[in-house]
This record gives C-alpha cells, sequence and structure tokens, in this order.
C-alpha cells in the first residue's frame, strides 16, 4: 500500500519532488545537526542545545523529530513512523508522507525492515536490533524543568549532577499516593551520570532502553535540544532500594490479538463506560493476528 | 594519493554526504568498529578519502578547522576552504583538527567543553595508518561487551575518559577505513 503511496507522491510527478532539497532541510542546517547528534552520541543523556529550524508543521508535531530524521537519512533507508505505537494515525502518517514527497525513501509498518524510526510516546514492542536507528519526538526534553523553570538553574544543576530534587519529587508521589505515581516520562539516569527525560513514553518501556542494540536518538524542535543514548548503554529508571520501579501496564490481555504482555490502550466502547483493551503497537497487533 | 583536477569532489553533495554522515554516525555509535568508505571521492594528495567525507559532511564556515603541519598544505587548505567554507584556526580554537598524531599533541591545547556546556569541545582526526582491532580493550556506550583498538597512547586516551562529560572525541582515519573513539569510551581493563 505504501509503495504505491510513493509513487503517486514522487516518481510520477518528478518536479514535487524536485522542489525541495533531499529530506527538506538545506545543506548547511544537516551539518549543523549532525554535529549537534555526534556531540550528542559522544556524552550520552546530556541535551545538545541546537539551532531548530522552522519546519512546514506545528511545535508539538514532531518537528525536532521529523530534523533529526531528515539529518540522518539516506535514499537507501526505509522509514516507520509511529505515533503512540500506531501507523496509521495522524502525525504518523503525515510524516511518513512528508519524507516520501521530500525524499523519495521506502516507508514501512514493519518494525523489524525499518532502518531508521521515528516515534511519538512509544518504544515498539519486537526488540530492535543492531543498525536501527530510534528517533524520538520529544515536547519538554530537559526532567528537571517542571521542578526548576530556569533553564541557568537546571544545567548548573547538571553540571554539578544535583538531581536530590528529582528524587524527592518521587519521594513525593511515595507519601502522596503510597507509591511512584509518575507513570509516562520517568526519569532515567544514563551511564551513571546524566539524568534524562525519555520524552512521554509509559514507563512500561523504560526498560527497553537498557543495553539496546539500536541507536536511540531525541529530538525537541521548540526546545531546541537533541541527545542520544548509544546501543549497548546503561539507562536506570530512577528509584527507591524500598520502592523500586515497577513497569506498568493494564492488567488484560488485548481484545484483537489476545497479547498479554504488550503496552494496551484501553478504549471506551459504548456510553455505558464499558472498555477493551487493545495493543498500543498496531504493527506486533497486526502481526499476531 | 587521489588526483585533484577534478573540481568537484561529489556529484550529488546532498546524497553522498548522507551517506558519509551516517558511516560518521555508525562509528562514533560503535567505538572501535572499523568502517570502510568505498566511493567516488576527489581529494587532494594527502588526504585520505575517509578524513575528506568527514570534512564535507560536518564542516563550514561555523567551524574553524586546525591543521597540523603535514596537512596545512596550500592543495589540502584550498579543497577544504572551496568545498566547505571553513576557516583555519590554532588548536585552541577549533571545532575540528586534522593531523597525524604527534603532530596534534597535546590534547590540553584544545576545547574540551565546559560543565554547563561539554559539547563546546573539539573533534579531533587522526591520520593513523595502524588502524586496527589489536591491541587496547575497550568498553563503554556503543560497544556490546568488549572491543580491542590499535590506540597510539593508552593513557592519554585514559585520560581524556577520566574528563567525562569533558573531554575530545576522536576519529581515526587512513585511506577509506576510519573508526571513532567518543570521549565516553573507556580504555583498558575492567
Amino acid at each position: 500500500m505504501l509503495k504505491s503511496q510513493k509513487n503517486k507522491y514522487t516518481k510520477e510527478d518528478p518536479l514535487e519532488h524536485d522542489e525541495y532539497n533531499f529530506a527538506y532541510l538545506d545543506e548547511q542546517t544537516k551539518r549543523m545537526i549532525r554535529r549537534a547528534i555526534l556531540k550528542a552520541i559522544a556524552i550520552p543523556g546530556y541535551q545538545v542545545p541546537f539551532s531548530s529550524r522552522e519546519m512546514p508543521m506545528p511545535y508539538g508535531w514532531g518537528t525536532g523529530g521529523v530534523q533529526v530524521t531528515a539529518s540522518c537519512l539516506c535514499p537507501t533507508d526505509t522509514l516507520k513512523v509511529i505515533d503512540q505505537g500506531a501507523d496509521d494515525t495522524t502525525n504518523a502518517v503525515s510524516i511518513r508522507k512528508f519524507f516520501e514527497k521530500t525524499a523519495n525513501i521506502n516507508t514501512t509498518d514493519d518494525t523489524n525492515s525499518a532502518s531508521i524510526i521515528q516515534t511519538r510516546h512509544r518504544i515498539p514492542e519486537e526488540p530492535l536490533k543492531e543498525g536501527q536507528i530510534l528517533i524520538y519526538q520529544v515536547p519538554i526534553p530537559e526532567p528537571l524543568r517542571f521542578l526548576e523553570p530556569r533553564e541557568t538553574e537546571t544545567r548548573i544543576m547538571h553540571a554539578l549532577e544535583e538531581y536530590g530534587l528529582m528524587h524527592v519529587k518521587l519521594y513525593e508521589d511515595i507519601t502522596k499516593h503510597g507509591h511512584i505515581s509518575t507513570a509516562y516520562a520517568y526519569p532515567i539516569k544514563v551511564e551513571e551520570r546524566y539524568v534524562m527525560d525519555p520524552s512521554p513514553i509509559p514507563k512500561f518501556d523504560n526498560p527497553k532502553m537498557h543495553n539496546n542494540e539500536a541507536l536511540q536518538l531525541f529530538g525537541a524542535g521548540r526546545e531546541q535540544r537533541i541527545y542520544a543514548i548509544p546501543p549497548y548503554t546503561k539507562v536506570i529508571s530512577l528509584d527507591f532500594e524500598d520502592y523500586p520501579f515497577e513497569p506498568m501496564k493494564a492488567e488484560a490481555i488485548c481484545s484483537i490479538c489476545g497479547s498479554n504482555s504488550s503496552y494496551l490502550d484501553e478504549i471506551i466502547v459504548n456510553d455505558k463506560g464499558d472498555k477493551n483493551y487493545i495493543c498500543s503497537d498496531t504493527n506486533y497487533c497486526e502481526k499476531r493476528k | 594519493m587521489n588526483s585533484s583536477n577534478n573540481l568537484y569532489a561529489l556529484e550529488n553533495p546532498e546524497i553522498e554526504n548522507a551517506f558519509f554522515f551516517r558511516q560518521a554516525l555508525n562509528a562514533i555509535s560503535n567505538p572501535g568498529k572499523i568502517f570502510d568508505l568505498s566511493c567516488n571521492l576527489n581529494t587532494p594528495n594527502g588526504l585520505s578519502k575517509s578524513a575528506g567525507s568527514l570534512l564535507l559532511c560536518l564542516c563550514d564556515f561555523d567551524t574553524p578547522i586546525f591543521l597540523s603541519e603535514t596537512f596545512n598544505t596550500d592543495e589540502i587548505r584550498k579543497w577544504i576552504t572551496f568545498h566547505t567554507n571553513s576557516n583555519f584556526t590554532e588548536k585552541g580554537n577549533c571545532k575540528f583538527a586534522l593531523g597525524n598524531w604527534e603532530e596534534l599533541l597535546p590534547f590540553e591545547k584544545y576545547q574540551l567543553g565546559t560543565d554547563a556546556y561539554p559539547d563546546r569541545s573539539a573533534t579531533l582526526i587522526i591520520n593513523y595508518e595502524k588502524i586496527s582491532n589489536n591491541g587496547t580493550k575497550l568498553f563503554g556506550p556503543g560497544i556490546k561487551n568488549y572491543t580491542y583498538f590499535n590506540l597510539p597512547d593508552e593513557k592519554k586516551f585514559k585520560n581524556n575518559n577520566s574528563l567525562f562529560p569533558l573531554g575530545l572525541d576522536f576519529f581515526f582515519s587512513y585511506e577509506n577505513k576510519f573508526a571513532a573513539i567518543p570521549r565516553s569510551t573507556r580504555i583498558g581493563e575492567k
């Protein structure tokens, strides 16, 4: 299905493609972003400032992820884009079309055959492998931002490795709710140095970041930050000895594929409040059906 | 080494630079792993294809370059200026440095980044004949279990890693081959 879309937007109408530089961004912008990406990989978890560009989509629709993807793309790549795990929602479809049009690349829904996966708020269920790149769209890259609004201060806190405030926040969760109630964007520590925001993925996905074979890149467009977790990197979720980190999902099975291990979305099916659960990762669910 | 008569280094810069960068990206996210860059890239005498590819996909007027004595030739300077529009500078101001191992020393002369901005540091491209996966044991991000690399001076790289998150990042290049050692790579026995 996607192959034919690609033809529709590029090959049969070469003019549309020729109006853009490869992958939309100009070469100077790509070089600037490429340098930021290399430094981000050299300093895992550290947020590298970059001069984010206006993209032909609003902030909050993945402008950071799109810029990182555009700078990494090669014509031989196969791109997959997911939004909350789904390949077929607005954000995912339009970003995929954007790169079909501007980079003339192949796209896919299949996690396994994608070389680059741009994601909003999920990590695919299928384990990633060496050579794949997972690119996250990030709204607020600074994990300490809601605890300390001043950039000048959070920057010093990172420099001094002063992360006590984050533990206080998790502790306050426990005093109020009896457990750590943070369910998404759960703070992690990368290579025992930088505390990092994993983007708003459910904490169910946090363990997948640890020692992942794929390269993980993070782009925040409005906030102008790029950061990275190289493959085979130590990633731990912050916790306490007596309140250890626990990944969490709905206590149910997928009503389409019957999976009891994948992350589930709750679907309200009628006006009486009855609900169903289905896999959030549509490609994973499709393959199991 | 290569002919420099051809005016254009690349036929489709936006495509070829994308492939060059992907190799650099693979190298820095897999420290010590040796990559082979087979491509049609016209570089001037003395400049390896792999080093040339890095300069093309990463350098521009925002990145002052330091050239060590051997590399500071008219031919190489003209090629870099023509293709990247970069300026040339001293060790202390450069974003990228290119040279032979001894000429690039000492590390202390380069920008190492600051505590608040560790990314503001230099990247060294070392022309290094002895790229091989023998020698020093390496650990750290990007490396599954461990790997080996024939470092020119173990102690200096150990010291660079001890500065983390500050420090320098390295590419080793020779002819078509290149490999990277970022500052995060831990050197020697675990």
